[in-house]
């Protein structure tokens, strides 16, 4: 067998802003406001925290130390992670293919997502955003994001279209020029001005003065208070302690398969403690320091000071948030041309980042399983993807967006994440599994955390798998209602039925190349730098 | 806002920047 050459990260700051890239993306901006706002003031921060320190910091410490573990022996996609951790037990390759299928899967709506971010920050410079008189004209909004999106008559779907192509081929751009050429450089720009655009955001909205008559009350300061005052008598809704969790869990990347793939480029005394711990709080200040300080002071100072009103706008969705509340805002201020811009393109940074990291699994599979050229590998990726994005883009008002997104961004990474912890906390073994996340690091981890990765983490995220399966996802799965708790209308119920054949065929697809892989290669590869030394060690 | 949601949000945002400071500081003083 040819020698394999592995790509790594050309800086140590190189990876952890890929890795912050891959997590901080729209649902830091769009997704955290609207859970944030949906359940009253002073509802959520307590156990969005108390989540992060218990479900959050534990997965992205565990996914760190396994990618690292599965690129010593030449892996860097799920497939040879997860087999690299027992390499007696065969089917566990099978599971790991969960790893490449989910962000594959969330690459094919993604992508499209991102490139509306695109459009609506050239249509802000442009002046192509309808104008309107003040923010109860929301309809005028909503309804231009519907013909944008092709879902009402009367706007040019065409232009939506060429948006999706320039960003498709943007990303393919990026990826073909591979992990430090392309990702690792993009990332080390987009990060940073991704950071000071949030910024310039935040300081406009934390200045902003409510209109004329507007009530004395509505301040974005009193709007922070939304968020950060305290009513204790909430913590005892325990589905507040869900939605937060959820929140800590889909706004780190965890679960994916990301994150295991990145660190896999890592050499193998590389710090995973220090570089995890620096991805997870970097995530965290854009979510809860920058995120935080925009939609819902904005909201509070522009559609006054009424809980109720907040969380309307917070239930409405992410989208109508980012693309309908949002710019209605920036139009009421000095301006706000320019701030729409910041706003949209700032979004456009985070999605970039963020689609880029999750082509990367599948690209990596490719590579180090059949050895294939990183242009071979971006090839088929495009070509794939090209032809599955379709469905999300031409058959979004048959609700097969959302199906997608249900079963990648949540089915799949939940019970992804809770595989990869059983796997690293009880397969691998506790102590083993400590030592390993402690070789080369630079900063020792609390013992607590030992206790946390083991019994609590794995807990807590059966108890939100099983709460969620019973309370929804059991519905949607069987079809009864969409991932939105809605009936299911009967006139989509075919193409729902299309989408999910689509995501079976592509999931047996990929376990059919793993196997022909390990048919190939017995699940070893000679890798030329390092990794060889553990190999041996692990066979003996 | 409250006085205690003052003391939470400085309190948060203050740890979350005095932590992203410290890893970033330790991480670059080890970058090569």
């Amino acid at each position: 067998m040819s020698e394999h050459k592995r790509e790594r990260w050309g800086t140590k700051l190189g990876v952890i802003l890929a890795v912050s890239g891959s997590a901080i993306g729209l649902g830091n901006f769009l997704r955290f406001p609207s859970q944030a706002g949906m359940y009253g003031p002073g509802a959520f921060m307590i156990p969005y925290l108390v989540a992060l320190i218990v479900v959050g910091v534990p997965l992205v410490w565990v996914e760190w130390a396994l990618g690292r573990y599965g690129g010593q022996w030449g892996h860097s996609s799920g497939p040879g992670i997860f087999q690299a951790i027992s390499p007696k037990a065969r089917a566990l390759k099978y599971i790991g293919v969960m790893a490449i299928f989910g962000p594959l899967v969330i690459f094919t709506y993604y992508c499209y997502i991102e490139s509306w971010t695109l459009g609506y920050s050239i249509f802000s410079v442009l002046g192509k955003i309808p104008h309107v008189a003040g923010v109860s004209e929301s309809i005028k909004m909503k309804t231009f994001l519907n013909q944008y999106r092709g879902l009402e008559p009367g706007g040019s779907f065409s232009l939506t279209y060429i948006f999706f192509l320039i960003t498709f081929i943007i990303n393919m751009t990026v990826l073909y020029f591979g992990l430090r050429g392309g990702i690792e450089k993009v990332c080390n720009i987009a990060l940073p001005t991704l950071f000071i655009m949030g910024i310039i955001l935040a300081v406009r909205v934390l200045t902003l003065k409510a209109p004329g008559s507007a009530d004395s009350a509505a301040t974005p300061l009193n709007g922070l208070g939304y968020l950060w005052n305290q009513d204790l008598s909430k913590l005892r809704n325990p589905q507040i302690w869900l939605a937060a969790a959820g929140q800590v869990f889909f706004t780190l990347s965890v679960g994916m398969g990301v994150i295991l793939t990145y660190s896999s480029y890592l050499r193998s005394k590389d710090d995973v403690v220090l570089s995890g711990l620096t991805s997870a709080v970097a995530n965290e200040f854009a979510e809860v320091v920058l995120a935080g300080s925009i939609i819902i002071p904005a909201a509070f100072v522009f559609f006054g000071p009424i809980p109720q009103k907040i969380q309307a706008i917070a239930s409405s969705g992410s989208f109508d948030i980012g693309f309908v509340t949002m710019p209605l805002i920036f139009q009421q201020v000095p301006y706000g041309m320019f701030f729409g811009f910041l706003w949209f393109f700032m979004l456009f940074l985070a999605g970039i980042t963020s689609s880029i990291s999750i082509a990367q699994p599948f690209i990596a599979f490719f590579e180090d399983e059949f050895d294939f050229s990183r242009r071979k590998a971006v090839f088929i990726f495009a070509a794939l993807m090209f032809i599955l994005s379709q469905p999300a883009i031409w058959l979004l008002k048959y609700g097969v967006m959302d199906d997608l997104d249900f079963w990648a961004a949540n089915f799949i990474i939940v019970l992804g994440a809770l595989i990869e912890i059983i796997l690293f906390g009880w397969v691998f073994g506790s102590d083993k599994a400590w030592e390993e996340l402690h070789r080369g690091a630079k900063i020792k981890a609390p013992v607590i955390f030992k206790f946390l990765i083991k019994y609590v983490t794995p807990l807590f995220l059966a108890i939100i798998l099983g709460v969620w399966m019973y309370q929804n996802w059991i519905n949607v799965i069987v079809m009864k209602t969409d991932p939105d708790g809605n009936p299911l209308a009967p006139a989509n119920k075919p193409y729902i039925l299309g989408t999910r054949l689509m995501l079976l065929a592509l999931f047996l697809f990929i376990s059919i190349l793993v196997h022909v892989a390990w048919k190939r290669h017995g699940g070893r590869i000679d890798i030329s730098e390092e990794g060889t030394a553990e190999q041996e060690e692990w066979s003996k | 806002m409250t006085i205690s949601g003052w003391i939470f949000m400085l309190l948060y945002w203050g740890g979350l920047t005095t932590l992203l400071v410290y890893c970033l500081k330790k991480k670059l003083s080890d970058s090569d």
